[in-house]
């Protein structure tokens, strides 16, 4: 068998036809002095060259339902049913269903009832009303109005930024999984390209934040689309700091230029596009403090009402229980499995990779769905520098909890990483 | 650039082709894990870039599985013509495991790395990849031998 196995794998390579092309998109990439653009329209969001090399990934817990009226100016209590859940939307019962259905003959579990807690108004005003931004600006792109509604962030970089795309024609290129959005723009290819979605970056460092977007059903029409990009910003966000939502397209111009194919030394054609660029700008006026939390190892955890950052690289966790000055707590752990999506994270990691992301899947080795992610900060020796980071999918107190509790997952040296409890 | 391309690119195309199952995504995928390699290439320290290439297909290929809503594609072994029917047969029966199963036999048994290895591109923990493994060559035994007695 392991002789067959060998000899399969052997056998599976590019095709030349595949080879070629990659090359080709390679080749014109370079020639963009190294910038990443969509040389197959559609397949995934537009990016552009980073100054600095942090990408950031981040997935949310969740996009719940709320009616268009919600976003009325001034009124905040959309913007939070939007950001930290509501109950009653969304909400099931327990189910069953196949563990794997790619695997034959997967096991059958059961599903946890999935109970959102209900957003405490007042409270939610009372703890990060004052950082709420309310945007209201629009832009229109290939017939697609986008409008920039409120941002929050926290001064741990996290935040949510709602907005709407709005289009009498409708789009017909919806992409997603469980309401987080892939693709959602596209032109007739004949003409050029369109990033697939919106993007977030810091204005003057030029520096992208990649957000995860999701998609408010309930709210959302045929012809306006009611979104919440959830991100985190590694770059030391401040107030002040001006963001911006950018959509780009890139547009044959009938020209075409020369180039030599530094692979293959060939001579080549190919068409000249005129790249155009629309965004939104947004200061953040102020930002949502967080609570720090230490273990007895010296280990932080620092807390604000919309997600956690702990200063480690927690490969796998098992578990993390916010644990409140009332005795209750809020728990996510491995199997609990939509209860369990409470968090993302991502940036550069040892190999020097933006986005990577780590993701265990259900089966009882990690959280189920929770994505995190790690980045090194300026230090190159990285020691000490990893964080992951997690969004709550609920409105958390910081003041009423008295400690943090994880348990589970491996450090960067692969050693396990005890448990931990961090207090105040 | 060209040189790692060359030298890696079939690797980044055999995970991709573990996780997705599916030729032409699997060729999307090495396209895109290079331009990502062109834009990062100054941050990736040498003699990184085979691990550095590998974490960014697994994470690459998972995101592309969520944007496909979990697509699942037609067997993929009538794409590919192998050598022989028992080279056909083992890399149907690989087909058939999970997607982190699939992951976990190529970069083990395939390229050669460890456990530890394997889990840190993988973002699992070791005990999840030896348990993967495990579970891989339990279903890859019985699946032969049905080919074999069947």
């Amino acid at each position: 068998m392991a002789k067959e196995f060998k000899t399969a794998y052997d056998q599976l390579t590019l095709s030349p036809a595949a080879d070629e092309r990659i090359r080709a998109a390679l080749a014109a990439a370079q020639k963009q002095g190294g910038k990443i653009i969509e040389l197959r329209p559609g397949q995934s969001p537009a990016k552009k060259t980073r100054r600095i090399s942090l990408t950031v990934l981040i997935t949310a817990a969740v996009v719940l339902a709320l009616s268009i009226t919600a976003y009325a100016i001034g009124a905040h209590a959309g913007f939070f049913d939007t950001v930290f859940g509501d109950t009653g939307v969304d909400s099931r019962s327990a189910y069953q269903a196949l563990a794997d259905p790619d695997k034959p003959g997967g096991e059958i579990v059961t599903v946890p009832a999935y109970q959102r807690e209900p957003v405490d108004q007042e409270k939610a005003e009372e703890l990060v009303g004052a950082q709420v931004t309310d945007i209201r600006k629009s832009f229109t792109m290939e017939g697609v109005t986008f409008t920039a509604e409120s941002l929050v962030a926290d001064e741990n970089g996290i935040g949510a930024l709602t907005f709407t795309m709005s289009c009498p024609d409708g789009f017909p290129r919806m992409e997603g999984y469980e309401g987080q959005m892939y693709n959602m723009l596209q032109i007739d290819e004949s003409r050029g390209w369109i990033a697939a979605s919106p993007y977030l970056r810091l204005a003057g460092d030029d520096a992208y934040i990649n957000s995860h977007i999701y998609l408010d059903s309930a709210a959302s029409t045929e012809r306006s689309k009611h979104l919440t990009a959830y991100f985190y910003c590694p770059m030391e966000l401040q107030p002040g700091d001006t963001l911006e939502l950018v959509m780009t397209e890139y547009l044959y111009n009938g020209k075409e230029h020369a180039y030599t194919d530094p692979y293959t030394g060939e001579e080549r054609t190919e068409q000249d596009v005129d790249t155009t660029e629309e965004y939104i700008s947004f200061r953040v006026e102020d930002l949502v403090p967080a609570v720090l939390f230490t273990a007895q190892d010296g280990h932080t955890a620092s807390v604000s009402p919309m997600g956690v950052v702990l200063d480690d690289w927690y490969d796998g966790l098992h578990e993390m229980t916010l644990t409140y000055a009332d005795g209750s707590v809020y728990t996510v752990r491995g199997r609990d499995v939509h209860n369990t999506q409470f968090g993302q994270l991502t940036a550069p990691d040892d190999f020097g990779a933006p986005g990577i992301e780590h993701e265990e899947d259900d089966d009882g080795d990690g959280v189920t769905d929770a994505i995190w992610t790690e980045y090194p900060r300026d230090d190159p020796a990285y020691e000490g520098m990893w964080r992951t980071m997690y969004v709550f999918n609920r409105l958390v107190e910081p003041e009423t909890v008295v400690s943090v509790y994880t348990s589970g997952g491996t450090g960067y040296d692969g050693e396990r990483q005890p448990e931990r409890i961090f207090t105040r | 650039m060209l040189a790692l391309y060359d030298t890696h690119k079939n690797m980044v195309y055999r995970l991709a082709l573990s996780f997705l199952k599916s030729v032409p995504d699997a060729e999307d995928a090495v396209q895109q894990v290079f331009l990502r390699l062109l834009e990062y290439r100054g941050t990736i320290a040498p003699g990184k870039e085979r691990a550095w290439l590998a974490a960014v297909t697994a994470n690459l290929c998972r995101d592309m599985l969520r944007a496909a809503n979990r697509r699942r594609t037609e067997p993929l072994t009538e794409d590919i013509a192998f050598e022989t029917p028992e080279e056909s047969d083992v890399f149907r029966s690989v087909m058939e495991l999970s997607d982190n199963e699939r992951a976990a036999v190529y970069l083990y048994y395939y390229e050669g790395w460890s456990t530890a290895e394997t889990a840190k591109i993988l973002g699992l923990s070791q005990t999840a990849v030896t348990s993967r493994l495990d579970r891989a060559r339990r279903h890859l035994r019985g699946k032969l031998e049905e080919v074999r007695y069947g």
